[in-house]
């Protein structure tokens, strides 16, 4: 499984300074309270650690790849109706 | 008069039938007289191959010659199954008007199944040229099936899709192609996704899958054809997009350009796009290719650093400093401050790994690299111990931080390289060489508070200078020698570290000193891939003695310091009660003990217990005489206290055993050889083994028996005369 981007879990964005990151983190369990989002927390305080923990962040480094939040479908997008043309070329659906 | 047509052999026209080349047929018999055919033979040849010609072509799609081909036949021989064919034909051709006027007379057929075959297409015609009117008496005499289907074309004409999925699902066909045909039609209708199998028939292939295989030719489906060849381009495109947004898979560069003009957008989807590359695809090589060509839009993510050194990870031979330069030192310009000291470290660590041009050191330390610049170059250039050095030195290791190990790693490596290659220096190597040595070893030797962490890692390095130390000649470096032993033992005393847990290449070093020459490593074994690093063939030494001495060295202290518990020490030697030296160390530590008056009875149980040596083990019973005898030559009072303790230590119930009495055997002739006068054990030995030998009789004591007999005569004569 491909992990968000501990930034983005963290909502940290621009030009933001490495000190950010622990306010970001105390944002985010403010905004998400452990007690009532346990696996919010748990993906908070991972993006937290690997961030600012060594240990975290060299476990494995080697292997993980993390992707990008990005907006949810392509603009543009048609619903392409092909029954339409059922009635356009002739076929029956039995042995013949 | 009419001109003679041209013959042909009927062999010849047979073989061509044979062949499959029904065209070629039907163009032979228009044009020659078959030479030895009859008229029914020749009838019959070219109804099978116009048949033929008419299957593959309706089959291929070619549905204009299919309907050419089945004119000729029915001109040939008009049967009213051909007919038939042909009406099927003029709907798939689309001339609707033509099949409901053909059909007209086909379904006054009193063939039963020609009349259904008929009215079901004629019923299809007239729903195509716009006739929505059905005849319920005509439908009726359709199958249920075959009702259903033209009710659900009826109400997909009339663009009512419920119903005519309602329809849908009372078509009941037995045949599983034909089911699958039913779910094709209604997978169209819902716009859902369906696996296209070839049995599909062609249009609903097509529909589903853009495979157009077998789709007939006519003037409709070539628009359709090309309006969905478009269709499809954007609709996998979508797709595309879609499988990328849900990190299911890649998608292409221009799919993501063109998906969104918002620039952020488009770089994060390339960034997705190249992780995928590497974490689906495991193609690195392309993922470096794609970095490469957008990297100036990567730059903008703070992410984009550790994707590069993960995919550079994977491309040993691919290294451009000409883009890494570059990359790294915009990216440090713009993110430097929002990253971990550690991150930034790793950042160095891997721009250090590779390279090591001037450019990238004053690039890290423009960052605050210094110390990473220190650690995995300044080491292997240095040649004095400044105190700035020793400085950073002292910052490194106070510290404890997995990346500045793993430079530290690297640099090991580096030192380790000059023990293959420090033969073939010239003087100058040989220098830089030495300096390493000498240079680090004071910097380690004066290191105040190394981190606890550190611990394996700064002796991995006092190995590899142990290891290189030893290409140096030890008269010549002797200066170097005993600086690097001082730096070993200063972190054996910081750290406790047993001497036993050394690397070999350090007790050789120690072992090197002592003797005053150099214990050469075997090289030959690195040259052709031994291991010999691991093993204890890289020096000719041996290790186990080397550790078994050290051992009884530090017990001894222990026993004589009696701050610590000496049997713990002990414990070390586990992996050794098999070695020869065992009984050797056992007995000196029972002289020892005795020495420092901490001999007890118990103390015999304790050494044992604390070495996992039992003398029950048989291997150790094997070896015991023989090591008691060689031992008592030197020293026979100890090597009777042990012999004493093992045969004591022999439960009653256990005793009757040959072995057993060759241990009192062995006790009494020590005795008597060593003219030992005031035994208190001797004369109660000599009696458990009468008992015992009187009881076996075992034949190979019979002698000892009557020698003992003679030789003792008087003690036994006292000790009532036990034996008959």
């Amino acid at each position: 499984m491909i992990k968000r981007s501990p930034y983005d879990i963290l909502r940290l964005e621009g030009d933001f300074n490495f000190k950010d990151i622990k306010k970001a983190y105390r944002e985010a369990i403010r905004e998400y309270p452990p007690e009532q989002n346990p696996d919010r927390f748990v993906m908070i305080s991972d993006a937290y650690d690997r961030l600012t923990n060594e240990k975290y962040f060299v476990q494995d480094i080697e292997s993980m790849y993390f992707a990008l939040d990005v907006s949810s479908l392509p603009e543009g997008r048609e619903v392409v109706d092909n029954s339409k043309h059922l009635k356009e070329i002739f076929e029956v659906p039995f042995i013949i | 008069m009419a001109k003679k047509r041209k013959k042909f052999q009927k062999s010849q026209l047979l073989s061509v039938f044979a062949n499959g080349n029904y065209q070629k047929v039907i163009s032979k018999i228009k044009q020659f007289e078959i030479d030895g055919m009859d008229e029914d033979e020749l009838l019959k040849i070219q109804l099978t191959s116009y048949e033929k010609l008419v299957e593959e072509n309706f089959q291929g799609g070619d549905i204009a010659r299919a309907i050419r081909d089945i004119e000729s036949l029915i001109s040939i021989s008009d049967s009213i199954e051909y007919r038939l064919k042909k009406l099927k034909y003029l709907c798939y051709i689309e001339y609707f008007a033509d099949a409901v006027v053909f059909a007209e007379e086909l379904i006054l057929s009193k063939n039963q199944k020609i009349k259904k075959e008929s009215i079901f297409f004629y019923l299809l015609a007239q729903l195509y040229i716009g006739n929505y009117e059905i005849e319920p008496k005509q439908l009726k005499l359709l199958s249920a099936t075959r009702q259903n289907y033209i009710l659900a074309m009826r109400e997909l004409f009339g663009e009512d899709k419920e119903r005519a999925l309602v329809y849908l699902e009372s078509c009941k066909p037995r045949a599983k192609v034909e089911k699958e045909n039913i779910k094709a039609i209604k997978s169209l209708i819902l716009n859902q996704e369906m696996h296209c199998s070839q049995t599909l028939k062609p249009l609903y292939r097509f529909l589903l899958c853009m495979d157009s295989d077998g789709l007939q030719n006519t003037k409709n489906s070539r628009i359709i054809k090309k309006e969905l060849t478009a269709q499809f381009a954007t609709n996998k495109k979508e797709r595309d997009m879609n499988r990328l947004i849900s990190l299911e898979g890649t998608a292409p560069i221009e799919s993501i350009l063109k998906s969104t003009s918002n620039k952020k957008e488009q770089t994060k989807l390339i960034y997705n796009n190249i992780v995928l590359v590497m974490k689906k695809e495991k193609d690195p090589r392309r993922a470096l290719e794609l970095f490469v060509k957008y990297r100036s839009d990567l730059l903008e993510l703070v992410e984009s650093a550790i994707l590069y050194i993960n995919i550079d990870r994977w491309l040993d031979d691919m290294h451009n400093d000409k883009i890494i330069m570059p990359f790294f030192s915009s990216y440090l310009k713009l993110h430097h401050h929002k990253l971990s000291p550690f991150q930034l470290d790793y950042i160095f660590f891997f721009l250090l790994t590779q390279r090591k041009a001037p450019k990238y050191i004053a690039l890290i330390e423009e960052y605050g690299g210094g110390d990473a610049v220190f650690l995995m170059i300044g080491i292997s250039l240095i040649n004095s111990a400044e105190s700035n050095d020793q400085e950073t030195f002292e910052r490194v290791f106070r510290k404890y931080s997995q990346v500045k190990q793993m430079m530290t790693k690297q640099t090991i490596e580096q030192i380790k390289s000059i023990d293959h290659l420090y033969d073939e220096l010239d003087p100058n190597g040989e220098k830089i060489s030495q300096d390493i040595i000498y240079f680090t070893s004071i910097l380690l030797a004066n290191l105040e508070k190394p981190h606890k962490g550190y611990k394996k890692i700064l002796f991995e390095l006092l190995s590899t200078l142990a290891l290189v130390c030893q290409s140096l000649d030890l008269k010549k470096e002797q200066k170097i020698y005993t600086q690097l032993s001082k730096s070993i033992n200063r972190l054996i005393e910081y750290y406790a570290v047993p001497r036993v847990e050394l690397s070999i290449d350090i007790k050789a070093l120690f072992v090197s000193i002592d003797q005053k020459k150099r214990i050469k490593l075997s090289i030959l074994s690195d040259m052709y891939g031994g291991h010999a690093s691991d093993t204890e063939d890289r020096y000719n030494f041996n290790e186990m003695e080397y550790d078994i001495l050290y051992i009884e060295k530090d017990f001894i202290d222990a026993l004589i310091e009696r701050k610590r518990d000496p049997f713990t020490i002990l414990k070390r030697l586990k992996s050794y009660r098999y070695n020869n030296k065992i009984f050797k160390l056992i007995l000196n530590l029972i002289v020892k003990t005795i020495e420092v008056d901490r001999y007890s009875d118990s103390f015999m149980d304790d050494l044992l217990d604390s070495t996992s040596i039992t003398l029950s083990d048989e291997y150790i019973r094997g070896r015991l005489l023989s090591e008691v005898k060689d031992y008592a030559s030197s020293d026979p009072n100890t090597a009777l206290i042990f012999l004493r303790y093992a045969i004591d230590s022999v439960s009653p119930t256990h005793r009757e055993y040959l072995w057993y009495l060759k241990w009192i055997v062995t006790y009494i002739d020590l005795i008597d050889t060593h003219k030992i006068s005031d035994d208190r054990d001797f004369d109660r030995y000599l009696q458990l083994y009468l008992q015992i030998q009187n009881k076996k009789k075992f034949k190979s004591q019979k002698a000892t028996l009557e020698r003992f007999m003679g030789q003792f005569a008087r003690q036994i004569k006292i000790q009532g005369g036990l034996f008959d």
